[in-house]
């Protein structure tokens, strides 16, 4: 089963990396479903998503569009396919203070929305670091089709933790669901740093 | 009429003519399918700060050339050079 299928995992930051980023993703039960490598010295943000550990078999592809940007975009290739699936948009100037993402199909219209829990909370962060944060994706509309998609970081001062649950209705593409949960532990996590 | 780039699909070896604005990024090819990479980065960004860190770097060795003398200069503007190179590949 790939780690998109599953309604509920867990992303970890690995500690002791001492150039670039690791996740491991688990399941419920606690196992290894998939291990995260973010590139070091890039300029433009790589990361590769693999079953296991020994990185011989990829799944899934992150790349950032540029190497600066205010509103960063990153596509995202399923390596199982060789397929892009979609891409994720950061909103720049939303994100100042509540921080929001825009998720995108393959020829860059919005599909899907992920968002701060609240902006009161969010701004709190910006001055408090420990508050823990979580992001609700819901698909794009004045009538979202299908339940959200809720991202909890738990209260953990040393290792950035990441709960992703995902209904059974939701209606993005699970594989942009799962970028998004990486992308917000790479990106999130290393501002915590 | 939308700017294009052009290029060539790794996998099937066909040539594509994609929309300029996935220029640097990634889309699927029109024939095969598969994911391919679009060259002409749009970095306007990326290059204001490579021009600004030159910049800095060029005004840090005249600096220290002015008031310590021409050869520190250089050397203080090529080690400013070296640490920004540094600073952005690990940031």
């Amino acid at each position: 089963m790939l780690p998109w299928e599953l309604p509920r995992y867990h992303l970890r930051r690995k500690v002791l990396k001492l150039f670039g980023a690791s996740f491991h993703v688990y399941d419920p039960a606690g196992r290894t479903i998939a291990f995260c490598n973010q590139k070091a010295f890039r300029l433009r943000e790589d990361i590769r998503l693999f079953a296991d550990e020994s990185m011989q078999q990829e799944r899934m592809w992150i790349q950032a569009r540029q190497v600066i940007d205010f509103a960063a975009c990153y596509d995202v290739v399923d390596s199982t396919t060789g397929q892009k699936v979609g891409a994720l948009r950061r909103r720049g100037l939303a994100s100042i203070l509540r921080d929001s993402w825009e998720v995108l199909d393959e020829r860059d219209a919005v599909i899907a929305q992920c968002q701060e829990d609240s902006a009161g909370l969010a701004l709190l962060r910006r001055f408090v670091n420990l508050i823990p944060q979580t992001f609700y994706l819901r698909a794009a509309g004045d009538d979202p089709v299908g339940g959200q998609v809720s991202l909890r970081q738990r209260f953990n001062p040393f290792v950035f933790k990441l709960d992703v649950e995902v209904p059974q209705d939701c209606a993005v593409d699970r594989r942009l669901v799962f970028a998004t949960a990486v992308l917000l532990a790479a990106i999130e996590g290393r501002q915590e740093d | 009429m939308t700017a294009t780039e052009p290029t060539q699909c790794p996998h099937c070896r066909t040539p594509a003519e994609i929309d300029a604005h996935f220029r640097g990024g990634i889309v699927n090819c029109p024939k095969c399918g598969r994911a391919l990479e679009v060259p002409g980065r749009r970095d306007a960004t990326w290059f204001a700060v490579r021009i600004a860190g030159v910049a800095l770097a060029v005004a840090i060795g005249v600096l220290v050339g002015q008031h310590v003398g021409a050869v520190f200069g250089v050397m203080a503007g090529g080690v400013s050079l070296g640490f920004l190179l540094i600073l952005s590949l690990t940031l």
